[in-house]
């Protein structure tokens, strides 16, 4: 196993260039994880709650009975009313909203001319949802009042209203939320091609070099065993940084990476592209007519592949010219099948066709570039 | 030990190997000279199953020699003529390395490993990588690898080029070395002096041909020329020089720049001859000297070009 061994023992040479990308992928990964799961518009529809702090400056029956209300709606604190308090609360972002009922609010409550008053952050406009289910609440009381219920009952048929809320119609079945893992699986192609493009190729022209290439021809291991052992080793280094980063997945998302249905596709395809990183390396290696070159071609070709095949830029947001030219990119295949594997949490079966497609086109990009390399690597003897 | 028979090698219209003949005995050093592109490294390559040929036979221990010939490449090193090292690994690595391509064991290749280490004289350097090495240095670390083995027979394609001239006679003596220790050489180069040194045969390759074989001194004794007598800062007229011509053994004379150059064939008194010319003409001249032929001579008289031409 000699020549496998040179092939790990240069790879552990590059240990350091390769923990670089590593601590890269990491980054920016957990950086652009926080930063998308921020509330930027580009999360789907899902319902939501509001934290508020309520401060009942009434103290009656009316305004208890909101405050219950509102608690069925929002996560609600009852809060003494101090306004040094209430800014700091404010100001430390503890509340979304603070709502002040104000003293003679159940005596203007019937007559419509009850208000309330809301705080909230600045850059929200939360407080005109909470006006209007406050509004929608005063008004149906009144409602039922003048038809003839008691204010008890009245305040119930409104409870019953409430509580039969509408609910969001989750139809990809992941209430409206992209797994946490799915940031870290749509930043491995880089990663993966910048590593195994960089020490793979590296080493595939250290082999390739006329003198070293005669010398080890001219010695007593088959040119048979060589290519068997190279390819191993080209294997086994793929299935290490692959392994590394499934790895970093399930320290950082373990958890939800293991609950979701959809484990075994993001897995596959992951593996999918650590081959097309390998092909890529390989046809890299064969191309470079110096060490340098190696580098030269693999940094443009993983950052141009990243950034027009959707792992620096969502898909989404590229306009349609580019997201056409963008599916002559295999990395732009990944990316698809990742996409479709975050948004749905049961996989429909029109859908796993698609995902199947998807990793069936990047295995075709693999054999292109395999038969790429086959031909230049020819030549190159045939120049020779 | 080694039978190259009637070796054609063409690449398109370009003769390469121009039915080549060489016969290599066991224990010999065996030296490959001739000009750069006269087809010293194509004749290697073809004896390693490198390069197909075109026509021809090639015998190492008696087999046919094939790309999958294993059994005789297994005894077989070589050091080729540019540094083929990975320049990842370290020295010890790269030896190690390239020792692993013919010995399995762990702990033969570790005995192997340190006595080419020691051989070549590389135990300060055996932790640095090839770049950090000087030219002599890396030469010595590309001929470990070629022997760590121990081969029953070297091939060394041009050891020594871009060398300084302390290491070259380290990896000179190293030749003659392994040489005593029972390894059969063959030692290609195009600089005369060294295969006079240390080479016990000579092939003279010209054009892919074989054009003179033999040891040193027959090589030598196939020329006509038996001694160069070379007189600087003489004056001579053409006349002087016709009568110099005809001084017996003279057969060529040069006259430039003030230097004449005789070229006589072997026999006594040559320089007495000419001394005595000068002083009866009362011809005034400065430094005189005579040399005994070279393989240069021999080259030179065989091809009519100088071997480094």
């Amino acid at each position: 196993m000699t020549v496998f061994k040179c092939y790990m023992k240069i790879t552990k040479k590059n240990i350091g260039m390769i923990l670089m990308y590593f601590a890269i992928f990491a980054v920016i990964s957990t950086v652009m994880f926080y930063v998308s799961s921020g509330d930027n518009g580009n999360s789907q529809f899902k319902s939501s709650k509001l934290a508020a702090g309520i401060v009942d400056n009434d103290k009656s029956g009316v305004s208890e009975k909101l405050a219950e209300y509102l608690s069925k709606l929002h996560d609600t604190d009852m809060l003494e009313n101090d306004i040094d308090v209430l800014q700091e609360k404010m100001y430390y972002y503890k509340y979304d909203i603070i709502i002040q009922i104000p003293e003679g609010f159940s005596e203007k409550f019937l007559s419509g001319d009850a208000r309330v008053s809301v705080t909230q952050k600045p850059g929200s406009y939360s407080y005109m949802y909470v006006e209007s289910q406050i509004n929608d609440f005063i008004n149906r009381i009144i409602k039922y009042n003048i038809a003839g219920y008691t204010m008890e009952e009245s305040f119930e048929k409104v409870q019953d209203v409430k509580e039969s809320k509408v609910t969001l119609v989750d139809v990809n079945g992941n209430g409206g939320e992209m797994p946490g893992f799915a940031f870290l699986f749509q930043y491995f192609p880089y990663t993966s091609i910048a590593i195994l493009g960089n020490v793979l190729g590296l080493i595939v022209y250290s082999f390739r070099k006329r003198e070293v290439k005669n010398r080890i021809a001219a010695s007593a291991v088959s040119l048979r065993r060589q290519s068997v052992e190279a390819f191993l080793a080209f294997i086994v280094i793929g299935v290490i940084i692959w392994a590394a980063f499934l790895a970093l997945v399930f320290i950082m998302k373990g958890k939800e990476l293991l609950n979701n249905a959809n484990m075994f596709y993001y897995i596959l395809n992951s593996f999918t592209v650590m081959a097309l990183s390998l092909s890529i390396a390989f046809f890299t290696g064969i191309l470079a007519k110096k060490p340098d070159m190696v580098n030269m071609i693999i940094t443009p070709v993983s950052l141009f592949m990243s950034f027009l095949g959707g792992v620096f830029v969502p898909l989404n947001i590229l306009n349609g010219t580019v997201r056409k030219a963008a599916r002559f990119i295999p990395v732009y295949w990944y990316e698809d099948v990742n996409n479709k594997l975050s948004e749905y949490a049961e996989i429909p079966a029109d859908v796993i066709k698609e995902i199947w497609g998807g990793i069936g086109i990047q295995v075709l990009y693999i054999l292109m570039f395999i038969a790429l390399t086959l031909a230049v690597s020819r030549y190159q003897v045939q120049e020779k | 030990m080694v039978k190259v028979e009637n070796l054609v090698k063409r690449y398109g219209n370009f003769v390469a190997l121009d039915h080549l003949e060489l016969k290599i005995n066991e224990g010999e050093v065996f030296g490959l000279l001739g000009p750069n592109g006269s087809g010293k490294t194509t004749a290697i390559s073809c004896m390693l199953a490198l390069l197909k040929y075109d026509k021809g036979n090639i015998e190492i221990f008696g087999e046919k020699i094939k790309p999958g010939s294993y059994n005789i490449k297994r005894q077989i090193g070589i050091v080729p003529q540019n540094v083929a090292v990975f320049e990842e690994l370290s020295v010890i690595e790269n030896i190690d390395y390239f020792c692993g391509l013919y010995i399995r064991s762990k702990a033969e290749r570790k005995k192997l490993v340190n006595e080419a280490i020691g051989f070549t004289g590389l135990e300060k350097y055996t932790k640095m990588r090839p770049k950090q090495l000087s030219g002599g240095l890396l030469r010595r670390l590309n001929i470990a690898c070629g022997i760590v083995h121990k081969p029953r027979l070297v091939i060394m394609d041009e050891p020594t080029v871009a060398v300084d001239p302390q290491s070259r006679n380290k990896i000179l003596e190293g030749i003659q070395e392994l040489n005593k220790n029972g390894s059969t050489i063959i030692y290609t180069s195009h600089y005369m002096e060294e295969v006079e040194q240390i080479c016990t045969r000579i092939a003279i390759i010209d054009g892919g041909r074989c054009i003179a074989n033999g040891t040193k001194e027959e090589l030598k004794s196939m020329i006509k020329t038996g001694e160069t007598i070379t007189v600087e800062n003489v004056f001579i007229s053409e006349k002087q020089l016709s009568e110099i011509k005809e001084i017996q053994n003279v057969f060529e004379l040069q006259y430039e720049d003030n230097v004449l150059v005789l070229r006589c064939t072997s026999a006594k008194h040559n320089l007495i001859r000419l001394m005595n010319y000068l002083q009866d003409n009362d011809i005034s001249f400065g430094r005189v000297f005579s040399e005994l032929p070279t393989l240069n001579d021999v080259f030179l008289e065989i091809t009519g070009k100088k071997l480094r031409d």
